[in-house]
Parts: structure tokens; sequence; C-alpha cells
């Protein structure tokens, strides 16, 4: 760790406090594991790679979160009223929600999987062309003449 | 004997960017100076809101008595129109990203990258003179065998003070949040996702009422664009916002609503809206990597290996500790003082021989 503040190293007297502090940030950030994390893309071999775990990914992720949140509220009597009257909309509303979001989900989940055919088909041309480039280079070559 | 012309050569032309910044204000010193002063860029890089201001390669007319300087960092045409010019030739290195950071998210771009690295020993076996924005710009030079190279800081001119912010953004984010600020490409090299934990953990356990803006343009690797969404979508983020590309109105804007500004780039060859924060007095943070000590100067915060928990205590720290926010400001008035009053145009002529 190394802290510079103004152009003077601030590492001692800053450092520890940081790091002590950092200490209540306890718990994972992602409900994902790293394999199926987004940064897993950082780790693709190339762009191809990286279409074929994005479509994976997205496979994964195409439904809308419909549990329930912690809702921010500010201090004071009127925050706290503030919250509840939106904690009481939140549930009053989610019978209508729920069915949008059912809707939503339908329709995110077919989006996804036309691309991911389309990605499949694209490949399977391609591997098809490629073979027939290879064949086709190869009988050129039987039929060049020795010099 | 004196040329009548300086042209320079860019591989692209946009506004924000902060190479054609420089060349604009390079052709205006040379202007005010007396020579005929051109900036010259490949057609199909060429912004649409600068075709004004950057000729296309096609109309550059290359002559003996004239100096060509040349901005390099990526393959471009333009690096042929260079090498053919019978002109007295100047190369400023503006460094070349590591290809290995575009390699997951766009092959060609990091084989463009790649060809640059090769590009660039041709160059610099023809340039007659080569300037760097900065000394670890030079320092990257020397490792190539080239150590006669003359560092030009990267150019700051600070905006037209009559753009006022513009109206929509400042709407937009009217309810008063602490609002941390990245300003730059969205390119793999700046690790922009280690920003976004970091922010989750200040959003998550310091404080709720924050956003996270990220301004730049998604054009030089989509596919780590559309990583960035994803991971902010995965933590639940709902206040990081990802507003691409901004005019000059909408950058005043979103430095006037920043608490602070943040970078968690891993490779820069200067970075230049390090200074811009500094000049619009929002507190500067950068993880200290490449050229940014020398942008940063004695001023902000600079941090290395710090755990993405740690940089959300020191943004804590930034937005609420108001003797260590004092401090920090007041080095950054310091800098731009100093910056400001860079004598420019005699440095130039001078580099230039005049």
């Amino acid at each position: 760790m190394r802290i510079i503040v103004a152009g003077k190293d601030k590492t001692m007297e800053i450092g520890g406090e940081l790091t002590r502090r950092a200490a209540r940030h306890q718990g994972a950030l992602s409900p994902w594991s790293p394999a199926d994390s987004a940064l897993s893309l950082k780790t693709s071999c190339n762009r191809a790679d990286y279409l074929e775990r994005f479509s994976k990914l997205l496979m994964l992720r195409y439904a809308l979160c419909t549990e329930p949140f912690p809702i921010p509220g500010k201090s004071g009597t009127a925050g706290g009223l503030m919250k509840k009257i939106k904690a009481f909309l939140w549930k009053l509303l989610r019978y209508q929600h729920d069915r949008m979001a059912h809707q939503q989900n339908a329709i995110n989940e077919l989006i996804i999987s036309a691309q991911v055919f389309q990605i499949a088909s694209a490949k399977h041309n391609l591997t098809a062309l490629e073979q027939r480039v290879k064949a086709l280079e190869s009988e050129l070559s039987t039929l060049r003449t020795p010099l | 004997m004196k040329p009548v012309a300086i042209h320079q050569l860019v591989a692209g032309f946009a506004t924000g960017d902060a190479i054609s910044h420089e060349a604009l204000a390079l052709r205006d010193i040379c202007r005010e100076a007396g020579f005929t002063s051109e900036i010259y860029a490949p057609a199909d890089r060429i912004a649409v809101d600068a075709a004004n201001t950057c000729r296309t390669l096609e109309d550059y007319q290359p002559q003996a008595d004239e100096t060509i300087i040349f901005h390099f960092s990526i393959t471009s045409p333009a690096t042929a129109a260079f090498l053919s010019s019978p002109a007295r030739k100047i190369l400023i290195y503006h460094n070349i990203t590591p290809p290995e950071f575009f390699v997951p998210f766009d092959t060609s771009v990091a084989n463009q990258l790649t060809d640059a690295r090769q590009e660039l020993k041709t160059i610099l076996g023809q340039a007659d003179a080569v300037w760097a924005d900065s000394s670890f710009n030079a320092a990257e030079l020397k490792e190539l065998g080239f150590s006669n190279t003359k560092v030009f800081p990267l150019l700051f001119r600070p905006d037209d003070e009559s753009i006022a912010p513009d109206p929509t953004i400042l709407a937009k984010f009217t309810v008063p949040m602490k609002n941390i600020l990245f300003v730059g490409r969205i390119a793999p090299n700046k690790c922009i996702e280690e920003l976004i934990t970091a922010f989750a953990w200040f959003h998550k356990n310091i404080e709720p009422q924050s956003r996270l803006l990220i301004v730049g343009s998604d054009q030089s690797a989509p596919t780590y664009y559309a990583m960035l969404k994803m991971y902010a979508a995965e933590l639940g983020l709902d206040t990081v916002f990802f507003e691409r590309f901004a005019s000059p109105a909408g950058l005043s804007a979103y430095y006037q609503v920043a608490d602070i500004f943040a970078t968690t780039s891993r490779h820069e060859g200067y970075c230049l809206p390090l200074v811009e924060a500094m000049v619009k007095g929002v507190p500067v943070v950068s993880r200290q990597t490449g050229g940014t000590p020398e942008a940063m100067g004695d001023a902000g915060v600079m941090f290395e290996d710090l755990r993405a928990e740690e940089l959300a205590e020191l943004f804590g720290l930034l937005c609420f500790d108001a003797a260590f926010r004092h401090t920090v400001m007041e080095s950054q008035q310091k800098r731009i003082a100093t910056l400001l009053t860079r004598p420019v145009k005699e440095e130039f002529l001078a580099l230039l021989g005049h």
C-alpha cells in the first residue's frame, strides 16, 4: 500500500486507518460466483471467446429481479414515514409488477436465445467455410505444375 | 532555414480528445508565430463536429521546406504520410496502450497496438527529432534504444469560461448526493471495473446517497463497455451512470456536480482529465501509474496497492474529512497555478529551434 497526498507520502499516517475502517466491509458484493461474474469476461482468449462467454452470462441474467430490496430513506420522522409509504406501495403494486416482470422475462429469454442461435449458426458457417477453403487450397496445390 | 509552414498529422481528430486538443493548441501557437499551420487526419477518423478544424490527409501536400509534427499513439494511414514526407520530421510520442489489455475484448485493436509498436521503431529511425509528452513515455523510448528524446509535457489549455454547464445534465443530478466522477475513454487499460467495485463498497457501507458518473466514449472497446454495464448491474448498483461522450458544456456540468474525481487506470501516458478536474476544483484520486505522477505533480491523492474496500474508505475521507479535503484542494490550486503560467509558446519554439 502507498498513499501520496499533496506530493507527500502519507502511507504511515493514513494507511493503517483506511485498513482498520475497511474491515467493516464484509460479505460478497456480487451474488455470482467468480466464474459467472461479468468480470470473468476479462479472461477471454479473444473476441470470439468473449462473445460465447457473454451469451452464457446473459442466459443467466435474463430475469428481472422482483425480490424485496432495501428501500433507502432519509433520517427524521418525515423520512421514516416516507420509507414506510414506499414499502407499502411496493407491496401493493407487486401483483401488477410481477405479472409484467414475468412477461418481460419471457421476452428477454427469447431474445437471448435468438442471439445464441445466431452465434452458433455463424460459427457453424465459418467452420464450414474454413474447411472448404482448406480443401480448395489443397486441390490448387495439386494442380500447380512444378517449375 | 526557417520553415514557412509547420503542419501536424494525427491518427484521428475529435473534440474532447487529449491529442486533438494538443494539436489544436500547437496549431494556434504556430499561426500566432507567423507560420502556416494545419492539422491533417485520415478522412474517416475526423469527428463530424471537427470537419472545419481538421483537414483530411488527402489534402496534405508535403514540401521539403516545412516541418511536419506527427502525434503517434496507434497505427493509421497518417504514418505512411509522415514517413514519405520530405519535410523536417518531428515525432511526438503519446504512448501506445499495451495490447494485452485489449486481447479479451477486441483482437483487432490488440493487433493494431502490436503493429504500432513495430511501426514505432521505423518512425523513430526516420524522425529528425523526437518528443514525448511525459518522462514516462520518454523512458519507454529509451528502452527501445532511443535516448535522444525531449520531453514536452502534454499541453493543457483551460476551457473557455463562457461555456455554461449543460442545464439538462445539472437537472438530471439535481438531487444532492455524493458524486464520484470518472472522465476518460471507456477502455480496458482504464480498469473501470475496479472503480465500480470500490464505489460499490462506498455506496453500500459509507454513503448510500451516492452516484458514480462514468463519462467517456465507449467506441474504443464496446465489448469492454458491455462488461462494465453487466458488472454494475450484477452488483445491484442503480446509481452508476454511464454517460458516454460529453460536449464541453456537458463536461463542465459533470465537473460541477462532482465531489471527487477518481481513476483506477493501470496504464496512462499522462492523463489530462486529472488536470482538468483540478482546474474545475474537484479533488482528484488517482492510481500512481505510468505518466500520472507527472500530471498530478505535488497535488491530489495518488495510491498504489489499495484494496477496493480501502479505496472506498479513501473516498469517504475525501468526502467527509474537511481538513483532509482542504489539504488536497490547496495542493491542487498550487498545481494549477504552475500549469497556467507555463511558458508554452517559448518552450515549443525553443524545442523547434526557433
